[in-house]
């Protein structure tokens, strides 16, 4: 491991087909794990495999651990690809499928059963994938990936075509996995809640372009515009204008109501976005303390998951999670008007 | 049926006599010494043709494989006499390779080869481009981030996993060219493949004759095959863990 960057990409530019990435910079660190979260035909896979060196750039540069790969073929750049179900050689065993890498690179037989051993794999080394659970394919994948000493590794929605329950299995293996080996690695994924679960950093991208690029909460409590804010998942997005900016905060009307929001400095009267997500809306006690604190009308509840959706009429409609518990006595208060409120903080302001 | 009225006519004197027949069995063999050359030259010429088709989108694809599949459905009279335009006495390759080198492909046994592999070769590039679509390039990809270059991606992942298909397809190109006729006599004529020799049996010697030496052709082509089919069996379980 050195102290450069693990990578660099320098104002990457490229077209194939009507997929084109426009002028994509970013680093990422040793160790760190961003996530490019995005729409299908985002550009996505095309992100990762110029990285990996499958298309060469129109304009731009990649470094890779400190050296310049811009042009360098995939076998010379020492990164780790993960695609859907992993692409194990189905012709090899496991121990081969392992040491496939590690024959150019001068391995030794020593060496590929130092890794078996490292990722628990040695029980299976003659083992063919196709009899492999997915967790244990994961693992033969990421000790092939590190057999080569790659030293960056790009997954490619690897879970895409697994059922929920394996696919929450394989990730939250695959989180510990990256912990443990502090490999840096670029995920990429349309699924938010992978996005929140594996990053360090989110990086959100549409037609090509690079619109948000920060830590994983910043990205989902501080969207850089409208888009990100509902590709993130954002359910109060509130049409609102401000009426007054002082000390970093802005007064923001919504209707009628007027509450407190942190965001940049606008002039008066400039229509704005609010951003509050339903987690942080409170219900009940908690919102008289909440900053913001409005009268609302419980206009529905809906289970969601160990969850439940409140939509509320505050003249404006307002979303809220809650408790089951919480959600039941609501349930019997429907109709009825109730104190809501969120803390200035945690309401994010966008131009519009 | 008609196979099984063929073998019932026969004796085994009569096999034997036509065994015993110097012309006959050089013609056998000749045969399958051509269908061997011609199987490996649809492979060398085939393989690379058949992963270009698998891989690759470009204009005039279809037009491609529509050439390529072309001998399929043309009457092998017409490509024998198709042939000799390029590869005959002034044909457009076969006059210069003759004035340089002194090769000639009428009456020769690269004659023979020339139209087996004509006919021959359409069967490899279909049965390897289906062979090569059912590998997921992601597999390709997967090993050139290993470490692996093109051609160690292709000999390594590639090849063993369409393997199966591209021996299928080696074996019809072999079958084909061993049952050709019809672009052979035009072609070449001589020397006598064993199509040939067993059309101037008949025409020579009548039924008799012909029909002994098409039962002993066919009876070492069909051990042939047999044998063929058993080695590529066994390494498929040698494969298996």
């Amino acid at each position: 491991m050195t102290n450069a960057a693990a990578l660099r990409v320098e104002g990457l530019r490229l077209r194939i087909g009507s997929f084109e990435l426009q002028d994509i910079s970013f680093d990422l660190q040793q160790g760190e794990t961003l996530v490019i979260l995005g729409p299908n035909g985002a550009g996505k896979s095309m992100l990762l495999e110029t990285i990996a060196g499958f298309h060469r750039p129109a304009r731009g540069r990649i470094e890779i651990d400190g050296r310049e790969m811009t042009d360098a073929a995939p076998e010379h750049r020492r990164v780790g690809l993960m695609v859907q179900d992993f692409a194990l050689f189905p012709h090899l065993s496991v121990k081969d499928n392992v040491a496939f890498g590690m024959r150019r690179r001068g391995g030794s037989r020593g060496r590929v059963d130092e890794i078996l051993g490292r990722f628990g794999l040695e029980p299976l080394a003659h083992r063919k994938p196709q009899t492999l659970s997915g967790g244990e394919r994961q693992r033969v994948a990421l000790a092939r990936a590190l057999a080569v000493e790659s030293t960056l590794l790009l997954f490619d929605e690897p879970f895409s075509a697994l059922d929920p329950t394996q696919r929450e299995e394989l990730r939250e293996e695959l989180r510990d996995l990256l912990r443990a080996l502090r490999v840096a690695s670029i995920y990429v994924t349309h699924d938010r809640l992978e996005a929140q679960l594996l990053a360090d950093r989110v990086g959100v991208l549409r037609e090509g372009r690079l619109l948000q690029i920060a830590p994983v909460d910043a990205v989902f409590r501080t969207p850089a515009d409208a888009f990100v804010a509902r590709f993130v998942g954002v359910e109060n997005l509130l049409d609102g204008r401000v009426v007054a900016a002082e000390n970093g905060r802005l007064r923001i009307a919504l209707g009628a109501a007027h509450v407190e929001a942190r965001g940049q400095s606008l002039p008066a009267g400039s229509d704005v976005l609010l951003c509050v997500r339903a987690e942080d809306v409170l219900v009940g006690a908690e919102a008289r303390q909440a900053g913001n604190s409005l009268a609302g009308r419980v206009a529905r509840v809906r289970e969601h998951g160990p969850l439940a959706i409140v939509e509320l009429d505050c003249g404006f409609p307002l979303t809220a999670y809650v408790g089951k518990r919480q959600a039941a006595a609501l349930g019997e208060t429907s109709g009825g008007v109730i104190q809501v409120g969120f803390h200035p903080e945690a309401a994010h302001t966008l131009p519009r | 049926m008609p196979l099984f009225q063929l073998y019932a006519m026969q004796t085994p004197a009569s096999i034997a006599r036509a065994a015993s027949d110097g012309s006959v069995a050089h013609s056998i063999a000749l045969s399958i010494e051509a269908a061997t050359i011609t199987a490996a030259l649809a492979g060398l010429l085939g393989i690379p043709v058949a992963y270009l088709l698998a891989r690759n989108e470009f204009a005039g694809k279809g037009l491609i494989e529509a050439i390529i599949d072309l001998p399929l459905a043309v009457p092998h009279t017409v490509v024998g006499i198709a042939l000799l335009f390029v590869f005959g006495r002034t044909g457009v390759v076969g006059a210069p390779v003759a004035a340089l080198t002194g090769l000639h492909f009428w009456g020769s046994a690269g004659g023979v080869v020339v139209a087996m592999l004509y006919v021959g070769l359409p069967y490899t590039v279909g049965a390897a481009r289906e062979a090569f679509r059912t590998v997921d390039p992601r597999l390709e990809r997967v090993s050139r981030t290993l470490g692996a270059g093109p051609w160690g991606a292709f000999l390594r992942v590639t090849i063993p996993l369409a393997w199966r298909g591209i021996a299928s397809g080696l074996t019809m190109s072999g079958a084909r060219a061993l049952s050709e006729f019809g672009a052979v006599i035009i072609l070449a004529y001589y020397p006598l493949t064993a199509p040939v020799k067993i059309y101037d049996l008949f025409l020579e010697g009548g039924l008799r004759d012909s029909a002994a030496a098409s039962v002993l052709f066919l009876s070492i082509v069909l051990a042939l095959f047999i044998a063929l089919r058993r080695l590529t069996a066994a390494q498929r379980l040698t494969r298996r863990p």
